[in-house]
């Protein structure tokens, strides 16, 4: 078709390469569903010959996609640096410090101490050390400070207790069926602590016991949420202020900043994970990816609404935006984008921020899975991040990746990983077919990509 | 041609060489003829095809058909490596050195002698010296390393690097762009040596003064086609000029009249980090200024510069009496444009679209609230396609699939597109087809004629003097002289350019 094009001018492009461009177009779209289809078909084949054939199940469908919805939120942020020409390997230990941190906000019961400078465990904690200092003091000492302390420390001790309790009660009134019993068993519960609180002369002994049943204050959650994924758009934008600021390559910076992040997460847990009581974990976040039927509104857990909800509305920014086209044009060349008048470095500090966001999110996510803030536990994480941009077919090299394509790459991972589970392979040979994946999906990548360029 | 020599004097002899790129016919059926202790320039426009027939030569491409005799022998190099050990050198304008490494390890880099598996250092430096020695440059010291020569003495390296491989044919390509006129008349003497050992020298350049000065015969390439081929004592410059563009000089410079007005860009004394240096000049609407000067003279710093993406150390510069602010989106917003010299690096984004690439630098029509209309922007990228004549499937087409003309068009039209009232064109015609060409000299002098200001920087002279109404010439990054074009003639262009400042 290319000869007869060329009798008319060398110029004129034909038809035909109209066509081949649309698809292209489509292949690039199509290329990592396509792949994703059979790595499913795959597996189930597999299944049904070699196992229980549960594998193609709507159920485990299901399980699969909630298991990477952590990886595939935190790669949504990811495609837009990478599609920027950079790299965030700071993503997997800044999950695991927005995760840590709103493990604390919620532990800490971050609102009501934000507004009385002190929470339920706190006060508790502080009368007994008061206590226990004044019980091995002279006699002297108690009778200049440590009697007033005690006395001072169980006065603010009762003033929470009771605020708690009206708290207690009025959620007490407002419950319904066994909800309503727990309810009233705690506030039955507070208000023998705050009998004993009292008395001046108990000694109080801080167990899960006397913590059990305390609740958070009810702007606590949203205020922890907001303190995780606030964390994740902190780490970005410091990203991308040190990308920009010191001009040094983002792989360099993120690694020094996954550092970073790490280090400051175990300052923050003192190296013990941290784990917030029961009473303190909102249902909606222990259940954001769970299986549970109580934790699914048509048929999925909120975490994979999220998903879906960030996905589509991250293509249309991508899409139809003037940020977006900056993100692209940066991505491809920015040199160029530089002559067009783009403003580089607030486009390249925004996009690092939005990665962040997202791993805030992502981070959410992870912390309502196992209700743990755990900061060692993102160590190696943005490796699978970053792996499911790649297969779906984002380009290291800048100016390529889309949502869908992220998307397909994250739950071709998650498939591999359930089906070598499903098939009974031992996770040695589940780790070599991943990293096969990825391999594959780049060489026919670059196959392709070569095959343009000629 | 060379059908009186004697066939036993001739070592190179390609004949029916054709190469295609995808759909594009890069050379057809070429034929090119080197004698032994002859310089051979070999001439034509950019994209004419002159590198896809040295490639061809070198081995780094390989042609579809054709026949390739070098010294009688059939030569078909599979690799550059292959070309050299062939006897085949290249001296590109870009040298090819290791700069951290010596003269000595340059010249013998990939070819070193070794005894016992060991570098034999001695028996190296006897062949440092004997190449060295014949070009006549006994005085390079081997063990300078490379970054401290100057680049006529670091392309001495790379021709010595030639001679120790036992080349039988050099190549030399746009061998004096970057060099001072002492380095250049340096560069001949040698190149007369070589000639007159006995090496056969193919010699490309855009300066017909100097292929008079050293070659013997040419070659005239025109579109991937040889155009002519003759001795050079019998050609007029007329001749070769018109056997290049494939016309008269006035179907390829249309006219259109334009008249300069009032005062729109003002330069005062400004100066960057190292270039430009001390400039002036003041711009008006309506009128094309044309400069002129060498490779590394200053000019694209001095449009970067102007444009705000290198910064202003001293001076200032004025838009329609408004100071714009330090950086390119300021400048394009007080109504600067610029087209960059380099459209693969820094021009367009070569693998978005046309539609992205002309509107980058300017959303705003199509953005409510930072969100795009895209419809509309199609529209308004469909009509500007038409407006430039942008050869394309359609606005979603990546750049890089387009021709290098269209290329250029398209980053004409994102100027334009944006409003520029002050264009900046950096070399905007290099590498274009002759065709395009004209049409932007049409495009310029009507944007003049709808009261735009261009500033033109070309390395062509004749363009110059056939579009401008005035010419500058800058050298060390200072703007030599600016007169009206009708007082210069190509002679003094090149004098002014290649003046060496006694400052």
């Amino acid at each position: 078709m290319s000869t007869d094009n060329r009798r008319s001018s060398k110029n004129e492009p034909s038809e035909a390469v109209t066509h081949n461009q649309r698809l292209e177009a489509l292949w690039n779209l199509l290329g990592p569903v396509i792949a994703l289809v059979c790595v499913v078909a795959f597996f189930a084949i597999a299944d049904m010959i070699f196992a229980d054939g549960t594998f193609a199940s709507w159920r485990n469908m299901r399980t699969v996609i909630v298991q990477t919805c952590v990886v595939a939120i935190a790669a949504l942020g990811m495609t837009v640096i990478i599609i920027a020409k950079g790299i965030d390997l700071s993503a997997g230990t800044a999950l695991a410090l927005c995760a840590t941190t709103l493990a604390w906000g919620l532990r800490e019961d971050a609102a009501y101490r934000a507004v009385h400078w002190t929470n339920f465990a706190n006060a508790s904690v502080s009368l007994q050390e008061a206590q226990e200092a004044r019980a091995v003091a002279s006699e002297k000492q108690r009778l200049v400070y440590l009697d007033a302390l005690v006395e001072l420390r169980r006065e603010r001790l009762l003033a929470v207790a009771r605020g708690k309790l009206t708290q207690l009660a009025a959620a007490a009134e407002s419950a319904q069926g066994p909800a309503r019993r727990k309810a009233s068993a705690d506030v039955r519960a507070m208000e023998q602590r705050i009998e004993k609180l009292k008395d001046p002369e108990f000694q109080l002994k801080v167990d899960p016991n006397w913590l059990r049943g305390v609740p958070n204050s009810p702007w606590t959650a949203p205020v922890a949420v907001l303190i995780g994924v606030g964390t994740g758009l902190l780490a970005g934008f410091f990203n991308g202020l040190l990308k920009s600021s010191l001009r040094i390559v983002p792989f360099i910076v993120t690694l020094g900043t996954a550092s970073i992040y790490l280090g400051l997460g175990n300052l923050l847990s003192g190296n013990v994970p941290i784990r917030p009581g029961l009473d303190q974990v909102p249902d909606w976040i222990s259940g954001i990816v769970s299986n549970r039927a109580d934790a699914l509104y048509l048929g999925f857990p909120l975490g994979v609404w999220l998903l879906i909800v960030l996905s589509v509305v991250l293509a249309l920014v991508l899409r139809f935006t003037v940020f977006g086209r900056h993100v692209f044009a940066i991505g491809s060349n920015e040199a160029t984008a530089r002559l067009c008048g783009i403003n580089v470095t607030a486009t390249r500090i925004a996009v690092y921020t939005l990665g962040g966001l997202f791993v805030g999110v992502a981070g959410l996510c992870y912390f309502g899975r196992l209700s743990t803030g755990n900061p060692t536990a993102g160590v190696g994480m943005e490796l699978g991040i970053i792996a499911a941009v790649t297969i779906g077919g984002g380009s290291l090299s800048g100016g390529r990746g889309t949502v869908i394509g992220t998307l397909t790459g994250a739950l071709t991972v998650a498939v591999i990983d359930s089906g070598c589970n499903q098939l009974g392979l031992p996770d040695p040979i589940q780790l070599i077919v991943v990293g096969a994946a990825i391999v594959a999906a780049a060489a026919i990548d670059r196959w392709r990509q070569g095959g343009d360029e000629e | 041609m060379g059908g009186t020599a004697d066939s036993g004097d001739i070592l190179l002899h390609m004949q029916g060489v054709t190469k295609h790129f995808g759909p594009t016919r890069a050379l057809h059926r070429v034929q090119l003829e080197v004698r032994r202790g002859e310089v051979h320039a070999l001439i034509g426009e950019n994209g004419a095809g002159k590198s896809t027939l040295m490639k061809v030569l070198s081995g780094a491409v390989h042609a579809d058909s054709g026949t390739i005799h070098l010294d009688g022998d059939t030569y078909r190099p599979t690799s550059p490596h292959a070309g050299q050990r062939a006897g085949v050198a290249m001296i590109y304008q870009e040298l090819n050195l290791a700069p951290h490494l010596s003269v000595e390890d340059n010249i013998m880099l990939g070819q070193e002698l070794r005894r016992f598996g060991l570098l034999d250092r001695g028996a190296q430096r006897v062949k440092v010296y004997e190449a060295l020695a014949t070009l006549g440059h006994p005085e390079l010291s081997p063990s300078t390393l490379v970054r401290d020569l100057s680049v006529g003495a670091q392309q001495l390296v790379e021709i010595a690097r030639a001679l120790v491989m036992n080349a039988r044919l050099i190549v030399f390509d746009e061998p004096t762009s970057s060099l001072t006129q002492q380095d250049a008349q340096r560069l001949f003497r040698v190149i007369r040596k070589l000639r007159d050992s006995g090496i056969g020298i193919v010699y490309i350049s855009h300066f017909l003064e100097e292929i008079r000065e050293i070659c013997q015969r040419y070659t005239v390439l025109r579109d991937g086609e040889v155009a002519g081929t003759g001795e050079l004592a019998g050609a007029s410059e007329k001749q070769i000029v018109a056997l290049m563009v494939g016309r008269s000089v006035d179907e390829l410079f249309p006219t259109v009249p334009h008249k300069p007005g009032d005062v729109i860009l003002s330069l005062e004394s400004i100066s960057g980090p190292e270039s430009p240096r001390d400039v002036s000049l003041e711009l008006r609407r309506g009128e094309i200024l044309g400069i002129a000067g060498l490779v590394g003279a200053g000019r694209t710093e001095l449009l970067r510069t102007v444009f705000g993406l290198d910064a202003v150390k001293f001076g200032a510069i004025t838009v329609a009496g408004v100071r714009p602010r330090p950086h390119p989106h300021g400048r394009i917003r007080a109504g600067l444009g610029l087209v960059s010299e380099d459209r693969k690096t820094e021009g367009l984004a070569q693998k978005r679209s046309i539609a992205d690439n002309m509107t980058y630098s300017r959303l705003g029509p199509y953005s409510r609230f930072g969100w795009l209309n895209l419809a509309k922007r199609r529209a308004a990228v469909d009509q500007w396609m038409q407006k430039v004549q942008i050869k394309a499937p359609g606005p979603d087409a990546p750049v890089s699939s387009l021709s290098g003309g269209n290329q250029q068009k398209v980053a004409l039209a994102r100027v334009l597109h944006q409003e520029a009232e002050v264009l900046l064109l950096d070399e905007p015609t290099r590498g274009i087809d002759v065709g395009t060409k004209s049409e932007i000299y049409r495009l310029m002098g009507e944007l003049a004629a709808q009261g735009k200001a261009i500033i033109f920087v070309s390395s062509y002279l004749p363009e110059l003097l056939a579009v401008c109404d005035r010419i500058g010439v800058m050298g060390r990054g200072r703007l030599r002289e600016v007169r009206p074009t009708s007082d210069w003639t190509e002679e003094q262009v090149m004098a002014c350019a290649v003046r060496s400042d006694t400052e």
